[in-house]
């Protein structure tokens, strides 16, 4: 008997092949920027927001396209030739296409300040279904040296019209260009069809250690998450900097029929991507009982050492002691 | 006319009008943000970044982060950075001189309200002897040159970028100040690596000494304050100025008897014209003591808007006699 | 001669004693001698009149302290309960009681104020001082003390050091100003607390306020204000009661204002304006003022510790509490004194140099009593830095002998013509 996992890996391999520039529906493709080999990641710079290429007139941020439902089992697409718009903070919008050297990469330079989003549509028809696929990146382009004076404008989600299914990260209260997502925030999706929030779409949240959660949007649009936690490292292994990706699939059905190149269709099903990452939380490694205790500790010492100071001084003359 | 507006100068209760303009100016380093005020990252006065409401950012922050780079850079595009941030703190420092830290700055203003609550206690403040004091006017100028260094060193690999804003780490104002906006998360220690744990600790423990330092010494921490150090050396050519006629000068001591900072020259010194020290803080408590008719005048420009009076010292006397 | 006055003391009432003779004689000489005194004066002269010539006494309720030398912090003694009084004496009388125990070439004030002591109860204004503050300052202030215990009184010795410039020397002298403070409860009882140490610092301030005052008003060019004047109104100081003192001189302050308004003046204008300086004239002993301004000059100013120096430095307190109210008086009386029992005199040049500047001198009398070491080793580097000035000085050597009155009166008046005859010269 062939071995049915490896008999479906070969023929989506295959499938994947034939139709590189297809996405079966089968199949959750995301943009990731997580580079797939060491040699590229030596690359990168960190930056507010994630990892960068440095340059001397702002940064440029590649991404990768990957495939696979869980991050931990997706693999790097090596082709594509499926279009991509790149919407800039001013909301100026430019098409590209994947560099298709080696892997299917895309590489944008990022000149203004604030948040770059990348979308990649697939729109196609199968079986009588309509199926419309949103892949979304958004990338944070900021440098200290800029100055903040102009970020609190640039913070906020930009809403792009010229797509029909998005997922937006709702900002955190008082939130910066210096955030990093951490465990135990609460992050919230909205889920916006044709520009309106739409409710009863499921939400699925899945880390790169293997954890999902799937919710449902409420009337609002909104599905919140809590970050979880899975960095548990020795004590002494601990980095406040470790990363870890997780992935948001949102996928709404709808009784909508109609005709699309063609071909007819009675029902819409609208799938949207989008990755991003996350780091331990500031709670993790940051204590106030220590912070208190080490103030008071300072508190104590002073005031002791002023108190005796004061006594000796009122007693004795200090003599000057020859050399 | 004019004499009436010098009198009027002169006669001023100088306590009084201090109080409300450090209340005023604390309101504005501390909240001034959320006014949307925007003065810009190169302020000579201590309005911590870590503040939510800041309306500007203290110099030595971009200082610190500008030093992080390595020598070649320092000689190029980095080293202009820090010129013209440099160049924007001095126009904002020579207007007033180091009375930025006499009347603006919120951590001198709250050590100022450390010194009424143990007034108001009856306690009796602590001074340093003279040994003392030589030795440790010295940390301030340390102090600078550690915020320069450290940070260079940073660049060329000798620390780790955790060490990097070294001298915000321990100084009390970046603990402190935020309580002010109910965050008191700059209270913490950070475990997450062995640098952060000594920094945060140094800065928790520093902050416990400054509030039982501030309440026993008059302005305590100015006395260590590297932007004191820093405003110092560039004082010369400031449009505010303390001046002196020694000549006309009893050595009554009135003016040394007053002074936060233990400054002897302002009594001692009879020959310079422009008495300002590294440790003084421009309070003009000394002008506001002196008895003799002229002996000290805080110069604006070259005009004289505050003497010293008999007058005025009579009025400011009795009052607070009275008073206190 | 000791049995003489205290036969003299039983039998004779007090207004004829030698010393409420020579009292009455200088004082008559003071009203007398120039007209329009300023009503106000009366109280001084009533004063004067009413303790030196008929031996009342002032102080009847409150313990007497007995200070001798200006670097005595009278705000302490005043917090204490107690009432201060300069003993420093200025009578002949007293001057050759001294001098029967005293070596021949003493100053006349320290054999004075020792005769005095020695009589015992015939001091004038006071009924009894049994307790004597003494500040270690010149040679024979210093070898007094033993002399006035042995004398039957309580000397209490206040350390001064003979460097003020010195840290060392501000914190010995705090040093010594705080064991004084303490040991005033053993004198008058009372200890000193914030409270009426607040007071204290309150009621002298008053007093100088109204000195300050008062000084101000002599730079007035024509003069308002005759120096034998100011020197009487100073000269109470050492024994009157401090309120009335500082309200009687707030009245004459305000006369001398109307006058001002009125352009009433005390001197011609061309009165030559004269700074006096040196060893201090005390009542009786105005003989070298009231000369100078007889023979047509005009004192403005002055820099001894009979008057000015007395009054002039006030204290700032930054914080009211006791131990720094205590620093603040110790400072205050160290660091701005002029007196030449210190190392160096650079603050008594710099000050002479000011006054004179800003009373608009001619010249400065530099007065020195024979036998003070002190004063006569400074008046040569006094007349150089107030020459270099373009400032004359005389220096008179006297002491309290009324024979030297002809000689003075000749120098005085040579003086004076020089100083006209060089304001003619200038114009």
């Amino acid at each position: 008997m062939i071995n049915m996992p490896i008999y479906r890996a070969v023929l989506s391999v295959l499938f994947g092949v034939l139709l590189a520039s297809n996405l079966p529906a089968s199949q959750t493709y995301w943009l990731s920027d997580i580079a797939p080999t060491r040699e590229q990641a030596e690359k990168m710079r960190s930056s507010h927001g994630g990892m960068v290429i440095r340059g001397q007139q702002g940064h440029s941020k590649k991404l990768w396209l990957r495939k696979g439902d869980s991050i931990a089992d997706s693999t790097y697409v090596e082709q594509s030739d499926l279009p991509l718009v790149l919407v800039s903070p001013e909301a100026s919008q430019a098409e590209l296409a994947f560099s298709n050297e080696g892997y299917a990469d895309i590489t944008f330079k990022m000149q203004h300040e604030g948040y770059y989003n990348l979308f990649m549509i697939d729109k196609r028809v199968e079986d009588g279904v309509l199926q419309e696929t949103v892949l979304k990146n958004e990338s944070l382009s900021h440098s200290c040296r800029a100055g903040h004076d102009h970020v609190k404008e640039l913070v906020p989600p930009l809403y792009f019209e010229g797509v029909s299914f998005d997922i937006i990260r709702e900002r955190l209260p008082r939130e910066s260009f210096h955030l990093r997502l951490g465990s135990g925030d609460i992050i919230t999706y909205k889920v916006m069809l044709n520009g309106k929030p739409v409710s009863g779409a499921a939400v699925t949240m899945s880390t790169q250690k293997g954890w999902a959660k799937t919710l449902k949007t409420d009337s609002d649009g909104r599905a919140s998450f809590e970050m979880i936690r899975d960095y548990y490292p020795p004590w002494h292994e601990f980095n406040k900097r470790n990363m870890e990706t997780f992935l948001i699939i949102a996928e709404y059905e709808s009784d909508e029929s109609g005709v699309y190149q063609g071909e007819s269709y009675d029902r819409v099903h609208y799938k949207a991507t989008s990755a991003g990452n996350y780091y331990p939380s500031a709670r993790d490694y940051k204590s106030y009982t220590y912070g208190l205790l080490i103030g008071l500790f300072g508190l104590t010492v002073s005031i002791f050492f002023i108190y005796f100071h004061r006594k000796r001084a009122a007693k004795l003359y200090r003599e000057k002691r020859f050399a | 006319m004019r004499n009436k507006i010098r009198n009027f100068l002169n006669n001023g209760d100088l306590g009084r009008f201090r109080f409300w303009l450090q209340l005023s100016l604390f309101i504005l380093f501390v909240y001034g943000g959320y006014a949307a005020i925007n003065m810009g990252d190169s302020l000579p006065t201590f309005s911590c970044t870590y503040v939510d409401g800041k309306p500007g950012t203290c110099f030595l922050v971009p200082l610190q982060h500008r030093m992080v780079t390595t020598p070649e850079k320092l000689f190029s595009y980095a080293g202009m950075a820090i010129l013209t941030g440099l160049f924007y703190f001095t126009l904002w420092f020579l207007v007033f001189n180091k009375a930025w830290c006499g009347y603006a700055c919120p951590l001198g203003a709250i050590q100022d309200w450390i010194t009424a609550l143990r007034k108001k206690l009856g306690m009796q403040y602590v001074t340093y002897s003279w040994e003392q004091f030589k030795v440790l006017k010295k940390i301030k100028y340390i102090l600078l040159l550690l915020l320069i260094f450290i940070p260079m060193g940073i660049g060329s690999g000798i620390f780790s970028y955790d060490m990097g804003v070294p001298f915000c780490m321990i100084c009390p104002a970046r603990t402190i100040l935020p309580i002010f906006s109910g965050d008191f998360s700059q209270l913490t220690i950070d475990f997450s690596s062995k640098t952060k744990m000594i920094m945060t600790s140094l800065g928790m423990l520093i902050t416990g000494i400054f509030l039982v330092g501030a309440f026993v010494k008059k302005r305590f921490f100015c006395f260590f304050c590297p932007m004191s150090a820093l405003h110092y050396l560039l004082s010369k050519p400031a449009l505010l100025k303390l001046k002196k006629d020694g000549s006309k000068c009893t050595k009554c001591g009135d003016c040394y008897s007053v002074c936060d900072m233990q400054i002897k020259e302002i009594a001692d010194d009879v020959e310079s014209r422009n008495i300002l020290q590294d440790d003084c803080i421009m309070c003009f408590k000394c002008v506001a003591a002196c008895p003799e008719e002229g002996a000290l005048e805080v110069d604006f420009m070259g005009q004289p808007v505050f003497e010293a009076t008999v007058q005025g010292y009579i009025k400011r006397m009795e009052k607070a006699n009275k008073n206190g | 001669m000791d049995n003489e006055l205290q036969a003299e003391k039983k039998s004779v009432p007090f207004n004829r004693t030698h010393q409420a003779i020579e009292a009455e004689r200088m004082l008559r000489r003071i009203k007398d001698d120039f007209s329009d005194n300023p009503d106000a004066m009366d109280y001084f002269y009533d004063l004067y009149e009413q303790v030196y010539c008929k031996g009342e006494s002032l102080h009847k309720e409150e313990k007497v302290v007995g200070t001798m030398c200006v670097q005595v912090p009278e705000e302490l003694i005043y917090a204490a309960g107690g009432v201060p009084v300069r003993l420093c004496n200025g009578f002949y009388t007293d001057d050759q009681v001294g001098a029967e125990f005293m070596p021949a070439k003493s100053c006349s004030l320290v054999k004075a104020t020792l005769g005095m002591l020695d009589k015992g109860s015939t001091l004038p204004f006071v009924d009894k001082v049994e307790n004597i503050i003494l500040p270690a300052t010149c040679d024979q202030k210093r070898k007094a003390g033993a002399m006035i215990s042995e004398m039957g009184y309580e000397v209490y010795d206040m350390e001064v050091p003979p460097v003020k410039e010195s840290e060392e020397a501000r914190l010995y002298w705090r040093r010594s100003v705080h064991n004084f403070a303490v040991s005033l409860k053993k004198i008058t009882g009372k200890k000193i607390t914030k409270a009426n140490l607040k007071d204290a610092l309150a009621k002298v301030a008053a007093a100088q306020k109204a000195y300050r005052t008062l000084h101000v008003l002599r730079k007035e060019s024509p003069s308002i204000f005759l120096g034998k004047d100011a020197f009487m109104v100073t000269n109470a100081y050492f024994f009157d009661k401090i309120e009335n003192w500082t309200a009687a001189v707030n009245r004459l302050n305000a006369e001398l204002e109307q006058r001002k308004e009125k352009k009433i003046t005390a001197a011609q204008r061309r009165a030559p304006r004269i700074l006096f300086t040196g060893s201090p004239a005390i009542f009786p002993n105005l003989k070298l003022p009231v000369l100078i301004e007889e023979s047509g000059g005009v004192i403005v100013a002055d820099e001894t510790c009979s008057s000015n120096r007395m009054l002039y430095d006030m204290v700032a307190v930054d914080e009211y509490n006791t131990e720094n109210m205590v620093a603040s008086i110790a400072d205050n009386y160290l660091k701005p004194c002029t007196c030449p029992i210190f190392t160096r005199n650079d603050d008594r040049k710099r000050k002479l140099l000011n006054m004179a500047k800003d009373f608009a001198v001619d010249g400065v009398v530099y007065q020195s009593f024979s036998g003070c070491q002190v004063y006569q080793m400074e008046h040569s580097s006094i007349a150089k830095a107030l020459q270099a000035e373009g400032i004359p000085m005389l220096f008179v050597e006297s002491d309290y002998s009324p024979d030297d009155m002809g000689q003075l009166s000749t120098r005085i008046e040579a003086f004076i013509e020089s100083l006209k005859a060089k304001r003619r010269r200038k114009r």
